[in-house]
């Protein structure tokens, strides 16, 4: 057995060394990323010119689903950018706190951080949705809800990017610049900001594409508040309207075309953030004197970190684990239902398993292709890499049941699109561009000297990979895989887009809320998030000997 | 033994040109250095001989076979860096392993010769330990030994002592060079220390901006430079700019600085022609007063250790001039002494007035 890998291994060895085939190679990643990533996330944008008479007829001979559109989108569009502003103000003080600051308090909060990120988004939105009802009672507009819930599930985005960009950030400028006189804040506010502006960019891209692009916690949030029928953002009307579509198939003409619209907005907000950032300077040079001196005491930055801390525990901690509570109230209702809730979790593991092995089998290449190939299409390969990130995910999904379905799936009878594969599918449309660009960024921070000695040496291609490259970029092929896993765990739009009838882990609990049964969406929600604390504890534990 | 030929080799990056229509042969067995400041495409060179880059026009030629589109890992051409590039994963001993296991030698045979190696630098008693617990020095010994194993007849240094200390750099240069006569390789040394590649090159390539200037054996090059950016290069010059005069036979009188006194010096050029003197500091006597032609004011003393470098600055044009002289004598010369300077005709190199101007011709941007 050892043998046959062994000269399998040898053979591969022999193989990279021919230049025909690393081409195919190259090319094969690239026909995968084209054909099954970017594609059938796009294909909406021609699907609504070709038929645009059905969905005009649909929108606009009746009124209402034309109001209902235009409304959902202001109100995501809205929110979205609510939500990142709101990040901004807490989320950089909490970042420099946690990266700065080694205190008990800064590693507690720094574990905190993570609670929310490795929660299942619907599980987060259940249990926001039922903690601030409970406190405010009934005085509480559903828009309200919506706003604490987002950014309950994107400030630690914010937070994460920023601390990431200050961890890596050489502090001597900053010490250099305190030396030569500046106050502690006006040193923060004219060296460091400036230098981790590509951080706090990061963070709210991501902020304003989970928010657009949220499905399953903000339906359950309407859901819960009553408000499902009247109040819609872009997603959950998308989802709604692909709901009404088993009986009135017209509607998913209309959902496309809310679909094609939220992935323009999206990528106009993207680029022009993009663009803002790069192009918008804060008052930076100048040095406000008095103010500064004052803010630079002690007590203010005490003070500073106490709120934000406060903030982020109020408005995501708690409300992201108040469920738990909720949950352990009612578990008998496990054993009762212990068949659907299972299932539904195995099912979840199932896809989230395949989606990630396809993510990495097809994203190691690529990234190679990207990062070290001498193709002159890589750079084009390298910003429609991009692209599908902001996409949101509710759309993709919209636009690969389109395709798969309704163009592809007639034509090639000898395909089985079933649900399983459906999601497969969209969920390594979704994921599949970040794996790229983790490994991407992770290739291109290598010192190419490595690569260049030991080809020099005589190792071929293919060992230059295994022996060089790979034990350098190991961490972060395992941070992809950690991200397409929990990525595909949590995902709700996209899968009831694709596969409006599938259950996994998720969609079971928007299902339960959905049918009024709160205390089986407890009990679903409090399986879901310890079993994801469980594995990522495990997953952890397994990386941290990899490295 | 590999001899290595460059047939008008010419390669751009992004449209910058990076190296010009290079012409060199570099025989078998031969250490031959390659100088120039950043950015004259010394690396560059290197990565095309060892096929990590492949040149835009022109060819390659190993023993007079063209290898042009020969991989590099075919080419049987080890290159070192700076960086020691020691696989961090791995130990010394399957660092040094990496190449024999590339060709797939049976395991005794392969682990016999990487102990050998490992012998010859002294430090067979570390084959277990780990890259990152060995000093800079021991690391790159390492890449050289494994380099060896690979069995290549070329090596390529990439600037290789570049991250270590003065002393260590000096240790270390001499073994390079011993180990390469020893297992009669061709090498071709990338370098920025010109002491260095005087001490142990063969012969020495001189590149600017991309072009080729001047290649010769150390002496050659110092002793007659073909421009003054060489002659600068190789040791800081002074230049002196004027005209010639008057010329009898092979002897010109050069009207220098606007310094009333005229200087001899060898060289045919026409008179009216513009031109530039150049004198090393090593070459200036000083002289207290009287006894030399030039008058100046001492303006700096800086102690170099073995030497000192002094600076005087002439009557007239008031241009600093730098001269060495031994501890000794400088005890003779205080700042803002009067002294006067002589140098031998013989020490003394007079090359056109440059095209493109002084600065262009000879600045180093380092």
């Amino acid at each position: 057995m050892v043998n046959i890998l062994s000269t399998f291994l040898h053979k591969l060895s022999l193989w990279s060394k021919n230049k025909v085939l690393r081409v195919l190679f190259g090319a094969f990643s690239v026909f995968f990323f084209i054909f099954f990533v970017i594609v059938p996330s796009i294909f909406v944008v021609s699907y609504v010119p070709i038929n645009w008479l059905e969905i005009s007829s649909k929108l606009f001979t009746e009124a209402e689903n034309f109001k209902l559109a235009m409304e959902s989108l202001q109100l995501s569009v809205l929110l979205s950018i609510l939500v990142s502003l709101i990040d901004i103000l807490f989320g950089i003080p909490l970042a420099f706190f946690l990266a700065r600051s080694k205190g008990r308090a800064a590693t507690l909060m720094n574990t905190f951080i993570e609670i929310p990120i490795v929660t299942p988004t619907s599980a987060l939105g259940f249990s926001v949705a039922l903690f601030w009802p409970l406190v405010f009672k009934d005085d509480l507009h559903a828009y309200s809800i919506l706003v604490l819930l987002h950014v309950a599930f994107t400030i630690p985005y914010m937070v994460r990017s920023v601390s990431a960009a200050l961890t890596d950030f050489d502090v001597s400028y900053e010490i250099a610049s305190k030396t030569l006189g500046a106050r502690s804040f006006t040193a923060i506010r004219t060296i460091t900001l400036p230098l981790v502006k590509a951080g706090i960019l990061t963070g709210t891209i991501l902020a304003i594409a989970r928010s657009l692009s949220e499905t399953g916690a903000t339906s359950i949030a309407l859901t819960l508040t009553g408000a499902l029928e009247t109040t819609n953002t872009a997603p959950t009307l998308i989802y709604l309207w692909r709901l009404k579509s088993a009986e009135d198939p017209t509607f998913l003409y209309a959902g496309a075309f809310v679909s094609l619209l939220l992935i323009l907005i999206s990528s106009v907000l993207f680029f022009g953030v993009k663009f803002f950032v790069k192009r918008f300077r804060l008052p930076f040079t100048r040095v406000y004197l008095p103010l500064e001196t004052e803010l630079s005491k002690g007590k203010w930055s005490s003070a500073k970190n106490a709120v934000t801390s406060l903030f982020f525990i109020v408005i995501a901690l708690i409300p992201s684990t108040f469920s738990m509570l909720y949950g352990l109230e009612h578990i008998g209702i496990l054993f009762e239902k212990f068949y659907l809730i299972g299932n539904s979790i195995i099912f979840s593991f199932i896809i989230a398993f395949i989606v990630t092995v396809v993510d990495l089998v097809f994203s190691v290449p690529l990234a190679l292709f990207i990062a070290r190939g001498s193709s002159r299409f890589r750079g084009i390969i390298d910003n429609l890499v991009e692209i599908p990130m902001v996409f949101p995910t509710v759309a993709v999904g919209i636009s690969l049941n389109l395709f798969w379905l309704n163009l592809i799936s007639p034509s090639t009878p000898f395909l089985v699109f079933n649900d399983l594969v459906l999601i497969i599918l969209a969920h390594v449309a979704i994921t599949y561009s970040f794996t790229v660009r983790t490994i991407t960024n992770a290739i291109n921070a290598l010192d190419q000297s490595f690569e260049d000695a030991a080809k020099t040496l005589g190792a071929t291609p293919f060992s230059t990979f295994t022996k060089v490259i790979y034990p350098q970029i190991k961490s972060s092929i395992f941070a992809g895989a950690i991200f397409a896993f929990t990525r595909s765990i949590d995902e709700t739009g996209a899968t009831l887009a694709v596969a409006p009838s599938a259950i996994t882990a998720p969609v079971i609990i928007v299902d339960f809320v959905k049918k009024g049964l709160l205390a089986d969406a407890g009990v679903a929600t409090l399986t879901l998030i310890l079993i994801s604390y469980v594995m990522l504890l495990f997953i952890r534990k397994v990386g941290g000997k990899h490295g | 033994m590999v001899k290595i030929q460059l047939v008008r080799v010419s390669k751009s990056f992004n449209g910058n040109p990076v190296l010009n229509n290079i012409r060199l042969t570099i025989e078998e067995g031969e250490y031959f250095c390659l100088v120039g400041p950043s950015g004259s495409g010394k690396t560059t060179t290197l990565k095309i001989i060892a096929g990590l880059y492949s040149p835009d026009v022109g060819r390659v030629l190993f023993d007079d076979k063209d290898v042009t589109d020969v991989s590099s890992w075919e080419r049987g051409a080890a290159m070192m860096f700076q960086n020691p590039t020691l696989f961090r994963q791995m130990n010394i001993l399957e660092n040094v392993m990496f190449p024999l296991k590339e060709k797939n030698l049976p395991k005794d045979k392969s682990l016999e010769i990487a102990m050998n190696l490992l012998k010859k630098i002294h430090l067979e008693d570390r084959a277990d330990a780990y890259p990152d617990e060995l000093s800079g020095g021991m690391q790159q010994r390492v890449a050289l030994a494994r380099a060896l194993a690979s069995g290549s007849k070329l090596l390529l240094l990439d600037e290789p002592l570049g991250a270590l200390d003065a002393r260590l750099r000096l240790e270390l240069r001499e073994e390079l060079r011993r180990f390469a006569k020893e297992n009669m390789l061709t090498v071709v040394h990338v370098t920025q220390d010109q002491d260095e590649a005087m001490a142990i090159a063969d012969r020495i390539g001189l590149l600017k901006e991309g072009r080729l200037i001047q290649v010769g054996c150390p002496y050659d090059i110092y002793q007659n430079p073909e421009t003054p950016f060489v002659m600068n290069f190789i040791e800081g010059t002074n230049f002196l700019e004027g005209y010639v005069e008057d010329r009898k036979g092979d002897v010109m009188e050069l009207m220098v600085e606007n310094v009333y006194h005229r200087i001899k010096a060898y060289g045919n050029f026409k008179v009216g022609n513009r031109v530039l003197l150049c004198i090393r500091p090593s070459s200036i006597r000083l002289h207290k007063r009287k006894g030399g032609l030039l008058f100046a004011r001492v303006t700096k003393k800086n102690s170099m250790g073995s030497y000192v470098v002094v600076e005087a600055t002439l009557f007239g044009p008031n241009k600093p001039i730098l001269i060495e002289t031994s501890y000794k004598d400088s005890l003779n010369y205080k700042v803002n002494d009067i002294v006067s300077l002589s140098f031998d005709i013989n020490d003394m190199k007079v090359f056109h007035y440059p095209l493109l101007g002084f600065t262009k011709e000879v600045e180093v941007v380092i």
